[in-house]
């Protein structure tokens, strides 16, 4: 094979599928300015105003997964806090990765470490070891700055991570997740980082130990409402303010997905405020993530000393259960009462739409828990595409298609999954914001 | 949205597809667009851009084929051409920057003409997941974005005789990476 034939075999791919990891090193990224006037150009383009919107940012998605890899990884599952105080005072809080039993955590970092070069820094925002390993999450910002090759320096030995999982993108430019599978003795009180490469970044960690982390309870100031429990914490980081949200009281096996709802430009859209003096807080944007029951957003700096409002509005939750149910594929009424999980909802008609049908749907009343949807839907026994409209006002579900390809001749068999619930709030927490 | 719902809604012609499309990816195309533009126009000018690219998927999003590429990558590449274009127009109007600028590997075909089958892809696509984190940066801004190389070279620390020569054992890898899978030749 000549090197012409090289060239021709790149070209007919167009772009590798990994192209990403390139253009979002060091890669230009538009401020929420450009992105407002790029969709508003788009959409005058394509003849319609604002629509509503669901946004799903790219972080969110990399957590989740960077999350699931982690805990995997380290073998513990979420913890599912019920309302019980006692079980929180049982726990403590490993910072940048949620509630821990102390009596598993041998060390933990209890705060970030950042090494800075110029515009470049590499930080650690959350290293916790225990019985199965180290886990450990990095930040890095700066031009060909990557945290793709971490390793894990204890006394002598330098230890390469079993799994890691390392992802790119615009603020902060790469971000990896790493378990090593090496065990601390308990007496370090320090381990050392070196992310490789062409110049290589070496970086210090304190540690303390399991009983010395924060009690649940002294996590920081709280609200319940509605049975759930959201408690806060600020503290001033190198650049920017980070915000922690603890949200407990979620039955087991519910998954907080959203603080807030987002529908764009809809009556529906009510999203979580922070303030510092009765003016809103800039976020950082794409920084933060989830990971089980802990949420954390950036945003910009306030000094220490003062203090912030968080207002959560409503709650978003994906609860455990399905439904299978045979539908008509050319249309008419339906009136089926189905039960999903804990919730009863009506599938009252089909309508033929455009390259499949439409389903529409009744979800009981409107109250401080209420169903609002359901998050997966299979056709026939398989994952399909599928997609919904919600209601303008309230942002639940109202109808749902179907396409053509994922129908069977006659008749189709749907299978709704994990329905999702809004518990209304609001949550308004006074938080100080703690010295660094 | 899941991709699959983006492109469901898109097919429907649901506004709220493309305001998730560009929710998810307006970001990316930007990136994509300011490399290949490399400089021959402004901010407004990647804005505009982005904006073209999102519309050509509104309107081209008949012509995806999920079995031959992911949307992300579509997307991409649609974004690619357009920006190609653009940096010509813009060129052509500073005409003395034409000469400092090499086009690079620019193949003037269609979107939905590059896009080989899913096998092809995927062997393709290996061969580039065996190169050396470098050599792969030099290749995707070289072959993929159009870059010229003494700009790659600078920009890795490099000098543009090691960048070249960098080029060159890659190509050299790939082409027995690929004879070693099998993969039909085209001549």
């Amino acid at each position: 094979m000549t090197e012409r034939d090289v060239e021709e075999r790149l070209a007919g791919i167009g772009l590798p599928d990994d192209i990403d990891e390139v253009l979002l090193t060091g890669g230009a990224t538009p401020d929420a300015a450009a992105l407002e006037r790029i969709r508003q150009m788009t959409m005058t383009k394509v003849g319609v105003g604002r629509a509503p919107v669901r946004p799903r940012p790219w972080r969110q998605r990399i957590w989740a997964v960077a999350a699931a890899v982690a805990l995997v990884a380290v073998g513990a599952a979420t913890v599912a806090l019920g309302p019980s105080a006692v079980l929180a005072r049982l726990l403590s809080y490993v910072p940048g990765l949620g509630l821990r039993d102390p009596a598993t955590v041998r060390m933990a970092a209890a705060e970030p470490v950042r090494l800075t070069r110029g515009a470049q820094w590499v930080e650690v925002r959350a290293l916790l070891a225990d019985e199965q390993g180290v886990t450990l999450n990095l930040y890095a910002s700066g031009a060909h700055l990557s945290v793709e090759n971490a390793v894990l320096l204890d006394g002598g030995e330098a230890v390469k991570p079993k799994s890691a999982s390392v992802a790119t993108s615009s603020n902060p430019e790469s971000e990896g997740w790493y378990f090593f599978e090496h065990k601390l003795d308990t007496g370090v009180r320090r381990v050392g980082l070196m992310v490789e490469g062409a110049d290589p970044w070496r970086l210090e960690v304190p540690l303390v130990p399991g009983d010395q982390l924060i009690p649940a309870d002294q996590f920081g100031p709280s609200t319940t409402v509605n049975g759930y429990t959201i408690a806060a914490r600020a503290r001033p980081a190198e650049d920017r303010l980070d915000l922690s949200l603890l949200v407990q009281g979620a039955p087991a096996g519910t998954r907080i997905t959203s603080l807030g709802r987002n529908f764009g430009a809809l009556p529906a859209t009510r999203l979580m405020e922070v303030t510092a003096g009765g003016r809103p807080l800039t976020a950082v944007p794409g920084d933060g993530g989830v990971m089980g029951e802990l949420w954390l957003r950036s945003f910009a700096p306030v000094p220490a000393g003062s203090t912030v409002t968080v207002t959560v509005p409503a709650l978003e939750a994906e609860e455990p259960g399905e439904t299978r149910v045979r539908l008509p594929v050319t249309g008419g009424p339906v009136n089926r009462e189905v039960t999903l999980g804990r919730w009863k909802l009506t599938l009252l008609r089909v309508e033929p739409d455009e390259g499949g049908i439409r389903v529409y749907v009744d979800l009981g009343p409107h109250l401080a828990t209420s169903l609002a949807g359901f998050a997966g839907l299979e056709a026939g026994g398989r994952a399909t595409s599928w997609g919904y409209q919600s209601d303008e006002q309230t942002g639940r579900m109202t109808w749902f298609h179907v396409p053509q390809e994922a129908l069977g001749k006659g008749s189709v068999t749907l299978t709704l999954k994990r329905p999702t619930v809004v518990i209304e709030g609001p949550w308004v927490i006074e938080v100080p914001v703690q010295g660094k | 949205m899941t991709d699959e719902e983006i492109v469901t809604g898109l097919r429907r012609r649901e506004p709220a597809a493309l305001n998730a499309l560009i929710d998810q990816y307006a970001a990316l195309v930007y990136a994509l667009v300011d490399r290949v533009l490399a400089g021959a126009g402004g901010p407004p000018d990647v804005e505009e851009c982005v904006s073209d690219t999102m519309h050509a998927a509104w309107e081209r999003i008949g012509q995806f084929d999920p079995g031959r590429a992911p949307l992300k990558t579509w997307l991409l590449i649609l974004a690619k051409y357009k920006a190609l274009d653009r940096r010509r127009a813009l060129l052509q109007d500073v005409a003395p920057v034409v000469a400092a600028v090499d086009a690079g590997a620019a193949p003037a075909l269609s979107p939905e003409a590059e896009l080989v089958g899913k096998e092809e892809r995927a062997e393709v696509q290996a061969a580039l997941g065996a190169l050396a984190p470098v050599d792969r940066t030099l290749v995707y801004g070289r072959y993929f974005l159009g870059e010229r190389v003494d700009a790659l070279a600078e920009a890795l620390g490099l000098t543009r005789q090691a960048a070249d020569n960098r080029l060159w054992r890659a190509r050299r890898q790939l082409a027995e990476y690929l004879s070693g899978k099998g993969v039909a030749a085209h001549d």
